[in-house]
């Protein structure tokens, strides 16, 4: 009896040593269910999506280790976690990636959104900085893009984001300051200041920037 | 002075007769007396220096007024000689001259009284005591005595209100009037005071600037010329064609740049100053051959090139740079016939005939006036070939 009892002791504080618990693997969390995303393909994006398949799906699936299918029926790219998926915010990473793709942006581009963290991509009307109106709206678009796309490059280049001019829709894909600046910029142009002076601001900025 | 000095002495000696009932009638004695008064007031001046009067005023001051001039005067007067009275009684060695300067007791007070409260609080057997109270002390006493008055004097100082001056920053109308002016105020200028302009100032100038002209001389230090401190800031490029790399190679090349600037890629920036370094170069090399015919070595321009048809001796050559080097090739770098050229001798059968053949068809084409037509093309030339094809290519020829 006095031994059984030693034993329960005995094994009780074998029990209460410091346990060495492994991290749980990605696949592991959320009790091993499979997560899933969905991008939808709007139909202007659906033949570049057909072109760029091979260079959207080897990153997503060799890199980041997720499956990635687009469902014909639905019209929407479906990605979901693998076993070997090595980080939770993989799945994540990759559907940012190709709705930065739906939105506009170049592949070399959006691929950043894979390789780099801290990057963001902020949309927003022009309907949100003022309301204008047929050919006040249309000379706005055109003095955000400039000739050639010379305003929207000159801005990209000068605060490192890419911008998306979709109709009155305007995306753009950076860091969080570089967005501010970019934004800055996109507003004051909207707003009817000239390029020049939208130029001249640009250099003070992105030599405090650089 | 002599005459007011007798009429005092004579006040004096009338107010000495005189019966004192004869004091309260009313009579010529209370001008005596004040001539009187005034009298032993300047008599007693030079034993007291501090005093604020030179001689009594009694010209419209009424009795009480002049008992107070008095007052004023013998107060100190009289504490002095009751101390050199006391001295003299208890040291009859020291000088009466010495006695008779100010002490510092006559201007502050008594030191060992005020010694004596600090003692009042440590021992009251001793309070008693005036002179020996301080012997008696044994030096941790001392030593807590003094300690004890210096944190007295320190919390005094903390307690009471600071001086304006101690108080930082201040307004006109916080600090008392006029009280800047009484004050020192040191603080600090960033230029350099404007030098006072005096007679003599002006004087010296002039007559420095006379002397001058009289020698001839004019000499004046020459201003430096400021360098340009930084050069003007370069206007920044926005470049405005669509960027060849992707967002993620800008980032990248960014982390880079910061992490380890060494291993960073040229910038494009960078590239463009490479290539202006190259350029003035190689333009100040040609510069320098018109210039003079001197050997100048070549500087070292670093391309990545290899040179090919060079002559070896080109490079050991020690010429002017501007004498053209065309000279220099050797034989078969000038004649740039192709093919092997050969001797009567070399030449083979079938060569022989080639030259034949050719010899022919000019000469024909001369004739006929047309341009002279190319040799058929021929296969490489075959050692097993039979003798007879070459018949036939002749034939054919024909």
């Amino acid at each position: 009896m006095a031994e059984s009892i030693e034993m329960e002791i005995q094994t009780a504080t074998e029990a209460a040593a410091k346990p060495n618990f492994k991290p749980l693997k990605a696949h592991e969390m959320s009790d091993g269910k499979v997560q899933f995303r969905k991008v939808s393909v709007p139909p202007n994006r659906y033949s570049p999506l057909k072109k760029a398949w091979l260079d959207i799906y080897t990153p997503v699936y060799d890199q980041m280790k997720v499956d990635i299918r687009m469902n014909l029926k639905s019209r929407k790219v479906e990605l979901k976690t693998r076993a070997d998926t090595s980080d939770v915010s993989n799945l994540q990473k990759s559907a940012d990636f190709v709705h930065a793709f739906m939105l506009g942006f170049d592949i070399p581009d959006a691929v950043s959104l894979l390789r780099v963290d801290e990057l963001y991509v902020e949309s927003f009307e022009i309907k949100d900085v003022k309301t204008l109106k047929g050919e006040h709206l249309s000379r706005a678009i055109g003095r955000l893009s400039g000739k050639g796309g010379k305003t929207k490059f000159a801005i990209e280049n000068s605060t490192k984001t890419r911008i998306v001019i979709a109709d009155t829709r305007i995306h753009i894909l950076g860091a969080f300051s570089n967005i501010k600046v970019a934004r800055n910029s996109l507003c004051s142009l909207i707003m009817g200041s000239p390029a020049g002076k939208v130029y001249s601001k640009l250099r003070s900025v992105s030599a405090i920037l650089a | 002075m002599a005459t007011a000095r007798d009429s005092g002495l004579e006040a004096l000696e009338k107010l000495k007769s005189t019966e004192p009932p004869v004091f309260l009638a009313p009579s010529s004695i209370s001008e005596d007396a004040r001539v009187a008064s005034q009298y032993l007031f300047t008599k007693l001046k030079p034993y007291n220096p501090k005093s604020p009067f030179d001689k009594l005023l009694v010209d419209g001051f009424d009795a009480e007024q002049i008992w107070q001039q008095i007052d004023m005067q013998s107060q100190p007067l009289l504490s002095n000689l009751r101390q050199e009275l006391g001295a003299l009684l208890g040291d009859g060695n020291e000088d009466a001259e010495k006695l008779r300067m100010p002490r510092y007791k006559d201007f502050f007070g008594g030191k060992k009284e005020t010694k004596m409260t600090f003692n009042d609080g440590i021992e009251d057997e001793e309070a008693g005591n005036e002179n020996q109270g301080n012997g008696r002390l044994s030096t941790h006493e001392k030593d807590l005595v003094k300690l004890q008055s210096k944190i007295k004097q320190m919390e005094k100082a903390n307690l009471d209100p600071k001086h304006w001056t101690m108080q930082g920053e201040i307004s006109a109308a916080k600090r008392p009037k006029n009280s800047a002016l009484e004050v020192d105020l040191d603080f600090e200028h960033n230029a350099r005071p404007a030098p006072v302009i005096t007679e003599e100032v002006t004087a010296s100038l002039e007559e420095m600037i006379k002397s001058r002209i009289i020698e001839a001389r004019f000499d004046d230090v020459q201003r430096a010329p400021s360098l340009p401190t930084n050069s003007k800031r370069e206007a920044k490029e926005l470049d405005d064609s669509k960027s060849k790399k992707g967002l993620a190679e800008l980032y990248e090349e960014e982390y880079v740049q910061k992490s380890n600037p060494a291993f960073a890629p040229a910038t494009f920036s960078d590239e463009l100053k490479k290539e202006a370094s190259m350029l003035f170069k190689k333009l100040c090399l040609k510069l320098d051959a018109l210039s003079h015919f001197h050997f100048t070595p070549k500087p070292v321009i670093q391309e990545m090139s290899i040179q090919t048809n060079v002559p070896a001796i080109a490079m050991e050559e020690v010429a002017p740079v501007a004498v053209s080097d065309a000279a220099m090739l050797a034989p078969e770098e000038i004649f740039a016939g192709k093919g092997n050229i050969k001797d009567e001798s070399e030449l083979t059968q079938d060569e022989r005939k080639r030259r034949r053949a050719k010899k022919k068809r000019k000469f024909k084409a001369e004739a006929a006036g047309q341009p002279v037509k190319k040799a058929p093309k021929r296969k490489p030339v075959d050692e097993k070939e039979p003798k007879g094809s070459v018949v036939e290519r002749c034939l054919l020829i024909q």
